[in-house]
């Protein structure tokens, strides 16, 4: 089994399209942090004027910290496409080039090629993640320095001592991970019904847009049905920087996104062990 | 299951839907030979093939191989497989070498440098081991996929359609590497294709399917032996030669004719009457051959079912 | 007009005081007082209760120099009066700038206060001052600033051990805050079902509460501490 995950690992990692990934991450945060080295003291002070007028506010403000909350923030969306490119392509891409008849025909079950795929697809999501905790907070703490976090919510200011912030957020980039996990068993359970490499990606894309555009609209008719979207669910990284921390919620969160994990690899594993190859 | 037989079917059954791709398909083929598989297209060949490497799952029956049930012994009877299904499947943005390693890998092998480069020689690939896959020409591929096919030394070696896309070099090249296969390494090879004439070039044994039922099976010689030949005549004089055999009751042996011979349907035992009636009726020829082609007797099986 | 109008009317509440010391004198004492130190150094902990803002207590240093260089120093964001708590008693050193009214007494922190109004008689930021004024020990308790800047500021003060210092232990800011919301662009929606932390204050008032302890005094403190 080992052997196996190495295997898929060794074609992850040999595909030119796994570096996509790492690319646009490093594009987006090092133009975000740019910008802000050149124009964050404007952007405080658009956001803080109001308060201004009443206080002096002392401190380091634009910090790492602050920084890398931003581009989590702004990565949200792109995160789950940049997974989908390469792990919605572990099955159907080998069925499009044909491979999948050398990899079926061989001595490992159908199960064991499906279990190394879902653990070699959950450490490039991993691999992702670091990259971007790597960029996004190592690089910016560099740049800009340490402090209290700033968490501008849309009914309050939160302010977290910088003694409180890292765990939080070792914490949001590991439950971030989980999330995209999700992302990783969905289009992986779609890469086992398709036979070509984009209609998984463009599924899996097309339902996260139309999930979260649901979970944004305050319908009444749609309030019954938001608490069963993982992508509901999957923002849940941001309340690890609630004050209180909003325990119950996040458990919840992770239970309901664990379950989509497994119905979601259940269904691959159930649709894979039968499927004929006839391509 | 028969004493020689690395591979028994008994009672096989695929459905689709409502449609039965195969049907009660019972196959024996013995260890150590060439076994041509043959059947027009849709016969169910590819899906029989499909389901002896458990790519395709049976609605119903048994496959043993090597004595083992392929539903309880999969992977013991794989491990001593090589197949190639269409065409060789390569990972075309990495090198042969890399191709070659993974599917070691997926044998569970950790074949030496030397064994690797053992391989690329053997099928005429040396000094090349390095370059992409995406490279390589048709018949390079071909030759990568028995380098495949062979990494892990199997016992018995599937060819769905090997021949596609071969060049008529790369064709003999094939036969000769199968040949080599049975004879020197002692490998029995199921080989399906379409090009009856290599079959006919190389097999020992074969089986025809049609609508997902073997129609006929047997040592391809002992088949062939009983079916009528091809008598190819060239007259001296085309014109006197054919209009004597329109006259007379060979007219209803005929097959076709160009402008250089006329061919007739005849069983072995009427060769002589007829070379009597040529030389009754006074027409000299240069040659009077007889061909028994494996099209001729396929189509006629393949027709009447 | 209004300054002469409310001129007349402390003076009939002064008339209505049935205090011993006169304004003047009881802000001479409280000068004395506060002249007694020239500059101190302490421990802070500073408390927030700010609408809109969700913000935990912080730990910091004060460092303070006559007449009225106040700095304070933590490792975190802090949200800070615009006034430093010595603007009132720097306004107060100044006689000849304002003019002292008795406004009666009051009870503070269970001491009987002499309330002070104080009208500026320069063009000044300004408007109104107010001040409780204990007359026994020279300490202004409580006082009440109005200016065109920054509205009305309050501040108490609790004094305790270094009360001869006219140090307090506690002061207690009340700030009137306007309206404050994050801009839609950069907000993010925690989905956090609890209601939010801050508030609990009146409408549009927020309080800071700083806690000074390890008073160091009169150590000839240079202005570098003061800069940024």
């Amino acid at each position: 089994m080992i052997n196996l995950i190495k295997l898929e690992l060794f074609k992850i990692v040999t595909k030119p399209r796994s570096y996509l990934g790492f690319l646009a991450i490093t594009v987006v945060v090092i133009l975000i942090q740019f910008a802000f080295y050149v124009d964050g003291k404007q952007y405080i002070e658009f956001i803080f004027q109001a308060l201004q007028n009443s206080f002096q506010i002392e401190g380091n403000i634009l910090n790492g910290s602050l920084i890398c909350f931003i581009i989590l923030q702004m990565l949200i969306i792109q995160m789950p496409l940049l997974v989908a490119l390469v792990t919605g392509d572990l099955v159907s891409g080998e069925a499009a080039s044909g491979t999948i008849r050398l990899l079926l025909s061989k001595t490992y079950s159908r199960g064991q090629i499906l279990w190394a795929k879902f653990i070699a697809g959950n450490i490039y999501t991993f691999a992702l993640i670091l990259w971007l905790g790597i960029l996004a907070l190592g690089i910016g703490l560099w740049v800009f320095g340490t402090g209290d976090l700033v968490v501008l919510k849309s009914d309050e200011l939160v302010i977290l001592r910088a003694d409180d912030v890292i765990w939080r957020f070792l914490g949001a980039f590991f439950v971030a991970f989980f999330s995209l996990s999700v992302i990783t068993t969905f289009s992986l359970m779609l890469s086992c019904f398709a036979d070509n490499s984009i209609t998984p990606i463009v599924a899996s894309m097309s339902v996260i847009i139309i999930f979260t555009i649901i979970g944004t609209l305050d319908v009444q008719l749609f309030d019954t049905i938001k608490p069963a979207l993982f992508t509901t669910h999957m923002i849940i990284w941001r309340n690890l920087f609630d004050n209180p921390l909003p325990t119950s919620q996040i458990v919840t969160s992770f239970a309901i996104l664990f379950g989509h994990i497994v119905l979601f690899l259940s269904v691959a594993f159930w649709h894979f062990k039968r499927k004929d190859i006839q391509n | 299951m028969a004493n020689n037989s690395i591979i028994s079917i008994k009672n096989l059954n695929k459905f689709y839907g409502s449609f039965h791709v195969i049907s009660n398909l019972n196959l024996e083929i013995p260890e150590g030979e060439v076994f041509g598989f043959l059947g027009p297209n849709g016969a169910g060949k590819s899906t029989t093939l499909r389901m002896l490497l458990t790519l395709i799952q049976p609605t119903s029956g048994d496959i043993w191989v090597f004595n083992k049930n392929l539903k309880t012994d999969r992977r013991e009877i794989l491990q001593q497989i090589g197949s190639i299904i269409e065409k060789p499947d390569f990972y075309l943005y990495l090198s042969a070498m890399n191709n070659l390693k993974i599917q070691a890998g997926l044998s569970r092998l950790r074949p030496s440098k030397s064994k690797l480069f053992e391989m690329f020689e053997l099928v005429g690939l040396k000094g090349r081991e390095q370059d992409k896959v995406k490279a390589y020409s048709h018949g390079m591929k071909q030759r990568l996929g028995i380098a495949q096919t062979l990494i892990h030394d199997p016992r018995l070696i599937i060819l769905d359609e090997p021949t596609t896309g071969l060049d008529p070099q790369g064709i003999i090249d094939l036969r000769n590497m199968i040949l080599h296969l049975k004879n020197d390494l002692k490998k029995t090879i199921v080989l399906s294709s379409h090009i009856l004439s290599e079959i006919e070039l190389i097999a020992d044994s074969m089986t025809i399917i049609n609508n997902g039922k073997a129609v006929v099976q047997g040592k391809v010689g002992d088949l062939l032996s009983n079916e009528d030949l091809i008598i190819s005549i060239e007259p001296q004089s085309m014109a006197n030669c054919l209009s004597a055999i329109q006259q007379s009751a060979w007219q209803k042996k005929w097959r076709a004719n160009n402008k250089n011979a006329i061919e007739l349907n005849l069983s072995k035992a009427e060769i002589p009457e007829l070379n009597k009636f040529l030389l009754e009726h006074n027409l000299p020829t240069y040659s009077v051959s007889y061909k028994r082609t494996l099209e001729d007797y396929f189509l006629k099986l393949t027709s009447q079912n | 007009m209004m300054k002469y109008k409310l001129f007349l009317f402390l003076i009939w509440c002064h008339g209505m005081n049935g205090s011993a010391q006169t304004p003047q004198e009881l802000i001479a004492k409280v000068n004395k007082n506060f002249n007694g130190v020239k500059d101190y150094s302490a421990d802070l902990m500073m408390n927030f209760s700010i609408p809109g803002v969700n913000i935990e207590p912080m730990a910091g240093k004060v460092f303070y120099k006559q007449p009225d260089k106040f700095r304070v120093r933590t490792k975190g964001i802090v949200f800070l009066p615009k006034q430093n708590p010595y603007y009132a008693l720097a306004l107060l050193k100044d006689t000849d700038a304002y003019t002292a009214v008795s406004g009666g007494m009051e009870e503070i922190q269970a001491v009987n206060c002499s309330v002070i109004n104080i009208i500026p008689s320069k063009e000044n930021d300004l408007i109104l001052g107010k001040f409780w004024i204990d007359a026994a020990n020279g300490l202004v308790i409580k006082s009440q600033l109005t200016t065109k800047s920054n509205g009305t500021v309050s501040i108490e003060n609790t004094f305790g051990s270094m009360r001869t210092f006219a140090l307090p232990d506690k002061i207690v800011f009340t700030i009137d805050v306007a309206k404050f919301k994050v801009p839609k662009a950069v907000a993010v929606d925690l989905n956090s079902k609890s209601a939010p932390k801050s508030g609990g204050n009146p409408k549009g008032t927020g309080i800071i509460s700083l806690q000074f302890s390890k008073y160091v005094l009169n150590k000839k403190m240079t202005d570098d501490v003061f800069k940024d």
